[in-house]
């Protein structure tokens, strides 16, 4: 079973051809013109990619501090954000944010009463951008 | 010079302020105004915006809100604008040539096209100049063209925009001179290499202004149709024989079919702002020039006399 | 044109009540912003040049000098309370700051950023007013040529930072220059990686990238960590020792040396646009590192990288109004807004700007000085808030961070694409931490790699393959030259490092 620091290695590795046969060629325009082509750096950062890869999968060095539990708690983190974030395009600032902080809160394990103080603190954002400084969020 | 334009532009606005509240009365908005910017806050753009919302809902009374849409030059806020509803609530200010320049050359990327919008009026042209510095061995695009021919090695040419690099190769092709395209950041930038004796040209945006004040660099050529308030005595290129220009217009535009009260009202509006005191003088500080309103009909025929320009551009360095 | 008595009736008009007032509420409100996580000097500047409009042109450009100011200086409290970069100048101060601040000390760390920062300052505001003619000749001596020398040159010495693993640091400085390739390339503006997103065309927001990788990834982990109570997001004892929670004189005058090496390191980029104050401060702290006889006591909570970073990032502010005085050249986005103001009311820099408004700038000038003056001692009053704020339960600290964040990226933006493009960078922060991959050595390649890029092209169309070009460039070949010698001098160090000990 190979170490999941040698797989990080693999994994740059392949990355790096993809970018080189795949993403280069359908996202890089070639350009009739002399002059240093756009696809001069990305291509570079291709080939620097499968390298440094491969040498790293075969000579693995570093470490790997990587916590499953806590990747896991940070993704479902990141889920709310995100769902909150596109509520916000859909309903408004003003509206998400202050449940937004609550429902972190919560998940976070937080029962006491001051987490509702908190959720005044986006609607102290929202007047003194929206209100004040005519900054309007979204 | 200045004192002329200053009593025209005075002219233009009382005009302006008379007539406005008269055609104004035809049509009023159902809720607040959006004017969409398409650069980010604290850049030109953003500025003259503001200054354009505040000084219209002073005249008007409508409540306007001004919002930053970056991205791609004004291609992210415009690809908003001609989905938005036509209903005058929804304008915004962006710049033509970065738009233009866009939809000819790779229009399978671009969700919009010139027809998609009515145009409301323009605030200010911006002026270009080809600049070098005061010791360069020639002052005109003649002395230039011989020069170069002369000492047979390739001029050095800063450039910020495409444009600008296509104007010069067009020239350098014309002529049977060879160029180097050196692309920049910002003028500033350009202004950095020209001084910095790194570059023979530049092109000036604004920033070599206290530089041509201060008798350091010459101004070759107006890159625009007409030429420039501070330095009357540098003719245009197309003047120098050279069939070249670029215009590059801040103007104002909204979704395609608007009513025509209400394009009328906005357009009459802008109009109104544009040639403000507070306009005038914010243009003379920052651009160096006075306010210019083509008005809806000019500003619409200027889009698509911008992409024939461009068009002529492209042909002439295939 | 050195007058004295202008220089007098400059300083002078600085001294008014109403100066002073703006002065102060700037470096408050610059001081505020950079402390909360998200919302940076840069944008507040942006936000705030409206209200200039309303202003006499000193009160108004001493108001933005005071945030741009006082935001540096308050970027170092999260780096150092929770390890979330207010500013990512201040991301070299976490390196230390923060695992000081876990040791209990973290008013000692927070002092002795202040203190480094506002000496860096102050030094680089000296140059600015005394010698800022010939440094601006630094500014146009630098071409293309020249920069990429230079950025090759501070590549070299920010390699001291890749730690153990050589592979994983290239990997991730590979990635740091591939997202800098995104949006339209600098020399024919043809659009790479933009998979029919037009927000794309201008390229990753900084902002987004910078908050998502630095403060958001960091967010996230303090959320997700595992615990039985929540307490307080750091701790320590009130009733500590004084010397734990002060910055003795001793202390302050050990670190001379690296301050003014972070200080000169700083004024000199300040003064040579484009390359900006996060590579100045990663430079400082890497030369410091890497000339410390303790280096392995840094990212440990050694008060020599604080003192570094904070006295490097700050010293860039002032020498960046060298450029952007003497020729309207700005080094860096707040100097570029600062101009903007500075030509809406009607004062054009430039060439003529000392003979035509000399009085305006020493007024300016007499400004800055008084904005050290008030960063230290608002900075000294600020922390005493922000050490109560810190002792509020995690859930509330880290909560509001990250709606912070959402503003703040949403407000620099202008679209919640920008806050999108923070998560994906949060995520991908917080993977390349976890896989051991440096978030730092990316973060850096991802800033200079637009630079380098432009100037890398505009060397090669100048050069235009006739290398003995290069002759004429003395200065590049100097800075070559040092990039190698620093480049061996690091390897060699390594290899010994390496070497088991007999």
């Amino acid at each position: 079973m190979p170490s999941l620091n040698r797989l990080t290695g693999v994994a740059c590795a392949l990355a790096g051809l993809c970018l080189l046969l795949v993403v280069i060629p359908d996202q890089v325009e070639a350009i009739e013109d002399s002059g240093v082509q756009p696809a001069t750096v990305p291509t570079a950062v291709a080939w620097v990619l499968m390298v440094a890869g491969t040498f790293h999968a075969l000579f693995p060095t570093g470490d790997t501090p990587l916590d499953v539990p806590e990747a896991l708690r940070a993704g479902l983190f990141l889920a709310i954000v995100g769902g909150g974030v596109y509520l916000m395009s859909e309903i408004g600032f003003l509206y998400v944010a202050p449940g937004l902080v609550l429902a972190i809160m919560l998940v976070m394990g937080e029962r006491r009463w001051f987490v509702l103080w908190t959720a005044a603190l986006p609607v102290g954002i929202w007047a003194i951008l929206d209100l004040w400084l005519n900054r309007p969020l979204p | 010079m200045r004192m002329l334009t200053k009593i025209a532009a005075s002219a233009v606005l009382l005009a302006a302020l008379a007539a406005a509240p008269a055609q104004a009365a035809g049509w009023k908005p159902t809720g607040p105004i959006t004017l969409s910017v398409a650069f980010g806050a604290g850049g030109i753009t953003d500025t003259l915006a503001r200054l354009l919302a505040d000084q219209m809902k002073k005249d008007t009374g409508w409540n306007i809100v001004v919002k930053n849409r970056p991205g791609g030059g004004g291609v992210a806020m415009l690809a908003g604008l001609s989905r938005a509803k036509p209903d005058g609530l929804n304008i915004g200010i962006a710049v033509n040539m970065p738009i233009v320049m866009q939809l000819i050359v790779r229009p399978a990327k671009i969700p919009f096209r010139i027809k998609d919008f009515d145009y409301l009026g323009t605030v200010v042209w911006a002026q270009l100049a080809i600049i070098a510095l005061k010791n360069a061995p020639y002052s005109d695009m003649e002395g230039l063209i011989a020069y170069a021919k002369k000492s047979g090695k390739p001029l050095t040419v800063a450039h910020d925009t495409k444009p600008q690099a296509m104007i010069m190769n067009a020239i350098a092709r014309a002529a049977g001179i060879k160029a180097k395209m050196v692309p920049h950041k910002s003028g500033a930038e350009q202004m950095q290499s020209l001084l910095g004796g790194h570059v023979d040209l530049a092109f000036g945006g604004g920033a070599h202004i206290p530089y041509y004040k201060a008798g350091k660099i010459t101004a070759i050529a107006s890159v625009n149709q007409r030429r420039h308030g501070y330095a009357p005595d540098m003719r245009t290129l197309i003047e120098q024989g050279l069939n070249y220009y670029v215009d590059p217009f801040f103007y104002i535009s909204a979704p395609k079919g608007l009513k025509p009260e209400a394009r009328a009202a906005l357009s009459n509006a802008v109009k109104a702002a544009v040639n403000s005191e507070k306009m005038t003088k914010f243009l003379a500080n920052t651009m160096k020039t006075a306010p210019t309103d083509l008005g809806p009909a000019d500003t619409e025929k200027m889009m698509y006399g911008t992409r024939k320009t461009i068009k002529v551009l492209l042909e002439s360095t295939k | 044109m050195f007058d004295i008595a202008t220089v007098l009736a400059g300083l002078g008009d600085a001294i008014t009540p109403v100066n002073i007032l703006f002065v102060v509420l700037g470096v408050v409100v610059g001081q505020f912003v950079g402390a909360v996580p998200g919302i940076g000097p840069v944008i507040t500047i942006a936000l705030a040049i409206p209200f200039t409009f309303a202003l006499s042109p000193l009160s108004g450009i001493a108001f933005l000098v005071g945030i741009n100011k006082g935001g540096l200086v308050g970027g170092a409290i999260p780096a150092i309370l929770i390890n979330t970069p207010g500013t990512p100048d201040a991301a070299a101060t976490a390196l230390d700051g923060y695992p000081l601040a876990r040791k209990g000390k973290p008013l000692k760390a927070a002092k002795m950023a202040l203190y480094s920062s506002v000496t860096g300052d102050t030094f680089s505001d000296i140059v600015l007013i005394t010698v800022s003619p010939p440094l601006a000749l630094v500014a146009l001596m630098m071409g293309p040529i020249e920069i990429v020398c230079l950025l090759i040159f501070a590549f070299a010495v920010i390699a001291g930072l890749i730690g153990k693993s050589l592979a994983k640091g290239i990997v991730a400085a590979a990635l740091g220059l591939l997202c800098a390739s995104i949006g339209l390339d600098p020399e024919h503006s043809s659009p790479r990686f933009i998979f029919g997103v037009p927000d794309l065309f201008d390229g990753l927001p900084i902002a987004s990238v910078a908050i998502g990788m630095l403060a958001a990834a960091e967010i996230f982990r303090r959320l997700a960590a595992r615990r039985k109570k929540i307490a307080a997001a750091i701790t320590f004892d009130p009733d500590q020792p004084r010397e734990d929670r002060r910055v003795s004189w001793a202390e302050y005058w050990g670190c001379r040396f690296t301050i003014a090496r972070g200080a000169v390191i700083g004024t000199l980029l300040g003064a040579a646009p484009g390359i900006g104050t996060t590579a100045a401060s990663f430079m400082s702290y890497a030369s410091a590192k890497q000339t410390s006889r303790e280096p392995e006591t840094f990212g440990k909570g050694n008060i020599h990288g604080i003192a570094a970073t904070e006295s490097a990032n700050s010293a860039v502010m002032g020498a960046n109004m060298i450029p952007m005085l003497t020729l309207g050249i700005p080094g860096s986005v707040s100097a570029a807004l600062i101009i903007g103001a500075l030509i809406i009311h009607g004062i054009q820099p430039g060439p003529l700007l000392f003979e035509q408004q000399a009085r305006l700038i020493y007024g300016l000038f007499g400004a800055m000085i008084m904005a050290n003056f008030c960063n230290f001692w608002i900075g000294l009053l600020g922390l005493r808030l922000w050490a109560f704020v810190i002792r509020a339960p995690e859930s509330v600290i880290f909560s509001s961070a990250i709606v912070l964040c959402i503003v703040g990226v949403y407000l620099s933006t202008g679209t919640l694409f920008g806050v999108v493009v923070m998560l994906v960078f949060a995520a991908i922060g917080y993977a390349m931490t976890s896989f051991g991959y440096s978030v730092v050595i990316f973060i850096i390649a991802f800033f200079l790699g637009n630079r380098f890029e432009l100037s890398l092209n505009q060397s090669l169309t100048l050069i235009d393959g006739d290398f003995s070009v290069m002759l004429d460039h003395p200065v590049a070949l100097a800075l070559l030259a040092l990039a190698v010698l620093t480049a061996w001098w690091l390897s060699r160090k390594r290899s010994s490092a390496n070497d088991p000990p007999t």
